[in-house]
């Protein structure tokens, strides 16, 4: 699969021109999904990330309307033996509150269980980036796993950590793959 | 801390840093519980790939009995000092569990202190064997992961559990 397209966002795998485009996603601190410094210093954020390290995959989210790229998920720690598979989005600051990482991340989802044998989908993420997924504990297809409290430190001050997971079942017979389908056949329409 | 006999109400357990001559009997441990050891044998039981995972860990414990034959072995992993966090794993041959048990707290405070600790980690499968005893009251589960793998034919779920330092009952004094 190449890419999955609705009528405002493709999903499809990073090219080797996407690098500015991605390092720019993940050390912009108001970036959602943003990758806190793991040195935990003052000005967290600043050091580049290992964009390509440890990744089995980046889904890349292009805009339809300008083809930029405006988010991306990767696929890291895939665990054959347990059928799991992480991933972490980010969305560029512009698109905010609109919608669209949201979306590249449903769209990440529906390629991750075509593209993988996994059971499982999980993803860690920041209290603050939550706030911008409010409704998520609400979606009939996603388990809130628990929460690693104070996890981790950004800009010195301790964060809590959240966990939720997608299961193949759940992803399959949930109200938001079906609504995801219907989008992505208009958008294969307007292609 | 250092590495101690456990305590003088405990002769039969004690426990001291692993060395490259423990890693057959760590790799036996590891085959012999597969898969409840999970990051060194998740990736399956061949001798590169459990020695490979056994040595990318930060700190490794080799619990003896009290003739000094290993039973058991506990191993420090995904240190972050950023983050003053990391994760401990806690093992024991079958049948050497009480053993296990005697040493634990002191395995939990050589992590917590040795690694100068903010949160330890502790993750487990739902019907592992009791290694920590009442150590497992210091610890509150946080994540719970359903049906995670098949552990002797069943699905199971697992746990990560969370210790503070902070909140960590003092050491009884001698």
């Amino acid at each position: 699969m190449t890419a999955i397209r609705t009528p405002r966002v493709v999903l499809r795998a990073a090219r080797a021109a996407d690098e500015a485009a991605l390092v720019g996603l993940l050390t912009d601190p108001a970036a959602l999904g943003a990758v806190p410094d793991p040195t935990g210093g003052p000005g967290a954020i600043s050091r580049p990330p290992p964009v390509w390290q440890q990744t089995l995959a980046i889904q890349v989210v292009e805009r339809v309307a300008t083809g930029e790229v405006i988010g991306a998920c990767r696929l890291y720690d895939v665990d054959p033996r347990a059928g799991i598979g992480w991933f972490d989005v980010h969305g560029a600051p512009a698109v905010h509150g609109r919608g669209h990482a949201f979306e590249g991340c449903l769209l990440f989802l529906e390629w991750g269980f075509r593209t993988w044998d996994l059971r499982w989908l999980c993803v860690h993420t920041l209290r603050t980036n939550l706030l911008q997924f409010a409704s998520i504990e609400s979606l009939d297809c996603v388990q809130h796993l628990g929460t690693l409290r104070e996890r981790v430190i950004v800009d010195g001050v301790p964060e809590d950590v959240d966990v939720f997971g997608v299961s193949r079942e759940a992803w399959y017979a949930g109200t938001l793959r079906r609504r995801l389908l219907a989008t992505i056949a208009r958008g294969s329409a307007g292609a | 801390m250092q590495p101690s006999d456990g305590g003088p109400d405990a002769i039969e357990a004690g426990w001291r840093f692993a060395a490259p001559a423990d890693e057959p009997f760590l790799y036996d441990l590891a085959v012999a519980i597969d898969p409840r050891w999970w990051r060194i044998t998740r990736a399956g039981t061949a001798p590169p790939a459990v020695v490979g995972a056994l040595r990318q860990s930060g700190a490794v414990a080799v619990v003896t009995d009290g003739a000094g034959t290993p039973v058991g072995a506990a191993a420090l992993c995904e240190h972050t000092p950023a983050s003053a966090t990391a994760v401990l794993e806690v093992h024991a041959l079958p049948g050497q569990e009480d053993r296990v048990r005697r040493v634990a707290a002191a395995l939990v405070r050589a992590a917590v202190e040795g690694g100068g600790l903010r949160r330890l980690y502790y993750r487990d499968f739902d019907d592992d064997p009791d290694v920590l005893g009442e150590v497992r009251a210091w610890f509150t589960p946080e994540v719970r992961l359903p049906r995670f793998a098949r552990v002797d034919g069943e699905y199971r779920d697992r746990t990560e559990w969370c210790l503070v330092a902070a909140e960590m009952p003092p050491e009884p004094e001698a």
